[in-house]
């Protein structure tokens, strides 16, 4: 066997937890476009799973699987949102920092560093406090918390790559600062935007979760996942076990699928012959 | 002819982490490099060798303020577009780690190509591969399925593609055995046979005196060039310096 074939062997990687992602984003688009609008009944509250209800009801007599996938559906729609936010924050202001360097560069970094040192959820819950129950509160709390991790990645990984032996080669063959940046900058910063991304995901499904279990996140009318868990505490102590193991349930498969295709994602964006075994 | 030229050539770098002194580090640095041949610039660890081989590029650190003259093919260089119509076309250096000087994620081949691309090079990449003696497989593989004797060449199969009128050896044979730094003197050797100026930066002295390769050495000291004299006169030569650097060199 050829040493190609070998490391072609080594990166093969299955997409598994990809078509996860795929399934549970499907589930929160099309269950609640299929259901339609829901209304309230309590003739049919707190019902065990039966056939009529699959994973049966809440104690507003809501379907637990049509309110399940539309909290999901929430709950993935502000954290992409807040991913795709906090992440280009961290590029521009990354990118900015390690081109600037000088005073500007450590101002950056020490705004990063203090901003790293105050708990994230307590900063989040001050800020989603200010706006209760705002979808753009939640969203802001999330994304003003996150951006300094993927910042100071970029600054990083900017740094590196334009003082590496490879740009060096790319300048001594004549390349332009243009050049250098589309076709080694951007690669390779985007490939760990890739990574920050698909990190925060999931990261964020679980913030906004633990602001809406805490009463400071949405409100009922627009349950994400942490609403439902919030509202599962009290139905819980009815014997309604139902109502807090679905969306709990939703929440950790969630996580677990985008956390397995980061580290899939991860091994196929590392360059060859960079694992050690 | 002379294809690089310095006289009385300075560096002086701005250093941050010093609390903004200037550091005074090549030190009136007269150097000629002429066409059709190989000169060597020799001289303790430090001394500024390297210095010497970016700023013959244009690629001395930021904070940098030069003073004195560079000449290159005659012409005084002053601006970075100057430098960059040079590189490449006018001037080529082959790295001190070769191994790091291509990407890791893309294979030997399609980097050369970009490279003869860009310099809209006549030499085709099994042509580049085939000047350094490397199978045309070679192409193929990735930066680190390299030896490291591979990696080199590899690095001076890049330095080649624009055919540099200068090409310029920052330690090339420092990591390599005697068998394969013998490969790589003759290679060079052949290049300046061509026609082209090479300098080659090394301390590998024992290998460079064996091959009796190189019409001129340099020898340079705490950022100053000492000497430039033919290889016979450098050793004559009576002083305790120069007699440590080439202490068992003289084979």
């Amino acid at each position: 066997m050829t040493a190609r074939e070998l490391d072609a062997r080594r990166r093969y990687i299955p997409d598994a937890p990809w078509f996860l992602v795929l399934a549970i984003t499907l589930i929160a688009l099309l269950i609640p476009m299929i259901a339609g609008r829901q209304t309230a009944d309590f003739s049919a509250a707190l019902l065990p799973p039966s056939t009529s209800h699959l994973l049966g009801t809440d104690h507003s007599g809501y379907d637990m699987l049509v309110r399940t996938a539309e909290g999901l559906r929430i709950s993935l729609q502000i954290a992409a949102l807040c991913a795709v936010i906090a992440c280009a924050l961290g590029v521009v202001i990354g990118v900015a920092s390690a081109a600037a360097g000088g005073w500007f560069d450590a101002v950056v970094m020490r705004t990063v560093d203090t901003v790293n040192a105050l708990p994230h959820l307590v900063l989040g819950i001050v800020i989603a406090a200010l706006w209760r129950g705002e979808p753009l509160a939640v969203v802001a709390s999330i994304s003003l918390t996150h951006w300094p991790s993927v910042a100071r990645i970029v600054r990083a990984e900017v740094l590196a790559t334009a003082n590496s032996g490879w740009v060096r080669t790319s300048r001594l063959a004549g390349a332009s600062r243009w050049f250098v940046a589309h076709r080694h900058l951007a690669p390779s910063v985007g490939a760990q935007i890739l990574v920050a991304m698909a990190m925060l995901i999931p990261h964020a499904i679980w913030h906004e979760s633990t602001l809406s279990f805490l009463g400071v996140g949405l409100s009922p009318d627009r349950a994400s996942l942490g609403t439902l868990l919030g509202q599962a505490r009290g139905d819980v102590m009815l014997g309604a076990w139902w109502t807090l193991a679905v969306p709990a349930t939703a929440l950790v498969v969630t996580a677990l699928a985008f956390t397995l295709g980061l580290s899939m994602l991860r091994r196929r964006l590392t360059p060859p012959g960079g694992s050690v075994w | 002819m002379s294809a690089a030229r310095l006289c009385g050539y300075s560096v002086d770098i701005d250093s941050r982490s010093r609390g903004g002194t200037v550091v005074r580090t090549l030190n009136s640095v007269d150097l000629d490099v002429a066409s059709g041949r190989v000169t060597a610039l020799v001289g303790e660890s430090g001394c500024g060798k390297s210095l010497v081989a970016l700023a013959l590029c244009g690629l001395l650190p930021p904070g940098s303020h030069t003073t004195g003259t560079l000449e290159i093919a005659g012409h005084a260089v002053q601006t970075e577009a100057d430098w960059r119509r040079l590189r490449g076309h006018g001037i080529g250096l082959i790295p001190q780690s070769p191994a790091t000087s291509f990407t890791p994620v893309r294979t030997l081949g399609s980097q050369l190509a970009e490279i003869a691309r860009t310099l809209e090079s006549a030499h085709s990449v099994p042509e580049l591969l085939d000047r350094v003696a490397l199978p045309s497989s070679a192409a193929q593989l990735f930066p680190h399925e390299l030896s490291g004797g591979m990696a080199q060449r590899a690095a001076i199969a890049a330095a080649l593609a624009g055919s540099p009128d200068l090409v310029i050896a920052d330690e090339p044979t420092s990591a390599l055995d005697p068998a394969l730094a013998e490969q790589v003197w003759a290679l060079l050797s052949g290049i300046a046979a061509d026609g082209r100026a090479v300098l080659v930066v090394t301390h590998d002295l024992t290998s460079m005196m064996r091959s009796g390769t190189c019409g001129s050495i340099a020898v340079m000291k705490a950022g100053a060039t000492v000497l430039q004299a033919t290889p016979a006169e450098v050793l004559a030569h009576e002083d305790d310096y120069i007699g440590a650097l080439f202490d068992g060199a003289t084979v």
